[in-house]
């Protein structure tokens, strides 16, 4: 009998309990989303997975000594693996769009209203019974707003480890759902006239313009914003291997194998931050409708500040671009053209959504910056 | 949370906003105005032909001027012809 109860008390079913329960079918839910829905699944499958992994009764994956406790230590503590995926970003971007019209950095600049704004709304939650985000908690929150999955990971390591596993869930969510989110706020702001503006052609950008481009965001950043300068270094250096020419096996490696392999890891680490008491709180909740919040404004002030600019230049503006300034890339792009597509047939806004577009990656990571300068 | 300290992190807050946009916008604004810099000396010292302008010249290159347009028209024909007869066997 004896026996009998010790083999019962080595099975999971012995110990489950009912929030590991929960948070399992929220993993297969990721899992779901991945792979029926389509929805980032690059993230959000690895991520499911760590959640099912991490709430296995006994088997102790994220406790010390359990292997997602070290890939979380060794990449998400030390802020390495964000880092990683950035430069791989880095070296995917093509700034040629941007550097051909750089009055659209404007345009990603507004769009980071949606970060400053969430961080204000993530305190005034504060007065309704239950939440109680400090000015770091909030300011983790509110770069949900920057649609920048790296970045959203990185500032929450730094400033909000406990929020981290809902904080990257949300955002990698929410970038997922930019073809939902976007498209009404974009129409409502818009008239279909404005819809309809043709943009002129970009100029040719010569070769050595964008070699020289991630050295001068990096030196800016150097003098300005040091704060910034892991993530906007590492970007600003898998930039240039991609632009120099010179070591395109490394630029190869950063944009593919090496992006993979972090992404894989970076994946199950955040999904071993989806333990039942950490993930089951009235908090996430209102990350969740923070997180949205924060898209929507973003979105908006985008759009509004392409209107404004559209005003000024003499209608050479389409004010859809400014949409694309919430970063999300190319997924944001995307969304423009689409909805261009959908006033005027002939209307392609592809490429001049993308200098909005990775305008708003740099957006982001200044933002990112200014908020460890000032909060962390 | 009670309401005083919520009000006061709410100023800071607000004040957090301001200057965080503030930042942005002049950081970003100081980018523009590199941008144009880093044009302007690329159209001063333009240095060496663009490897990117050279692949987009090399099919001029290619297209030797001395064969005629009817030649390639009559050989891609009998190409396309014996590879679909190819493909009925």
């Amino acid at each position: 009998m004896d026996k009998l109860l010790l083999l019962w008390d080595s099975t999971a079913l012995a110990h489950f309990e009912a929030g590991q329960l929960v948070m399992m079918l929220v993993g297969f839910g990721l899992l779901y989303l991945a792979i029926v829905k389509k929805f980032e699944p690059l993230l959000l499958l690895p991520i499911g997975f760590g959640a099912l992994l991490t709430n296995i009764p006994i088997a102790g994956f994220s406790e010390a000594g359990g292997l997602l406790h070290y890939i979380y230590k060794i990449g998400i503590d030390t802020g390495v693996f964000p880092l990683l995926i950035f430069m791989g970003v880095g070296a995917m971007t093509d700034f040629s769009a941007l550097i051909a019209n750089p009055r659209m950095l404007l345009l990603g600049a507004a769009a980071q209203f949606g970060i400053f704004a969430t961080l204000f709304g993530a305190i005034a939650l504060n007065l309704l019974p239950g939440f109680e985000f400090t000015l770091k908690d909030a300011s983790a929150i509110a770069i949900i707003g920057g649609a920048d999955g790296p970045t959203a990971i990185f500032l929450a390591s730094r400033l909000a480890p406990d929020l981290l596993g809902a904080i990257a869930v949300a955002a990698y969510s929410y970038m997922a759902l930019v073809p939902i989110i976007q498209p009404p706020i974009m129409k409502a702001l818009t008239t279909k006239a404005e819809r309809e503006i043709k943009m002129g052609q970009l100029r040719f950008v010569s070769k050595r313009e964008k070699i020289i481009f991630p050295l001068a965001v990096l030196f800016l950043t150097i003098l300005f914003l040091p704060a910034a300068t892991p993530l906007v270094g590492m970007f600003c250096f898998g930039n240039l291997m991609k632009e120099c020419g010179v070591v395109d096996r490394l630029s190869n490696t950063a944009q593919n194998e090496l992006i993979n392999t972090v992404t894989i890891f970076l994946g199950l680490a955040v999904g071993s931050k989806l333990s039942a008491e950490a993930f089951l709180t009235v908090e996430t909740l209102g990350i969740l409708g923070l997180g949205a919040i924060a898209f929507a404004i973003g979105t908006a002030t985008g759009v509004l500040m392409a209107k404004l600019m559209s005003r000024l230049s003499g209608n050479a503006i389409n004010p859809l671009i400014g949409a694309a300034g919430v970063s999300a890339v190319p997924m944001a792009a995307r969304v423009v053209n689409k909805v261009g597509l959908e006033a005027n047939p002939h209307n392609f806004l592809l490429m001049h959504a993308m200098g909005p577009n990775v305008a708003g990656v740099l957006g982001s990571a200044v933002a990112a910056g200014i908020l460890l300068a000032l909060v962390g | 949370m009670d309401t005083d300290s919520v009000t006061s992190l709410l100023m800071e807050a607000a004040s957090l906003m301001l200057i965080g946009m503030l930042f942005v916008f002049s950081f970003l604004g100081l980018l523009i105005l590199g941008i144009h810099l880093i044009a302007r000396f690329c159209k001063a010292f333009p240095g060496e032909v663009d490897s990117e302008s050279v692949s987009t010249s090399r099919p001029k290159h290619s297209a030797q001027p001395g064969i005629d347009g009817n030649i390639i028209a009559a050989i891609s024909a009998a190409v396309h012809t014996h590879r679909q007869s190819n493909k009925n066997i």
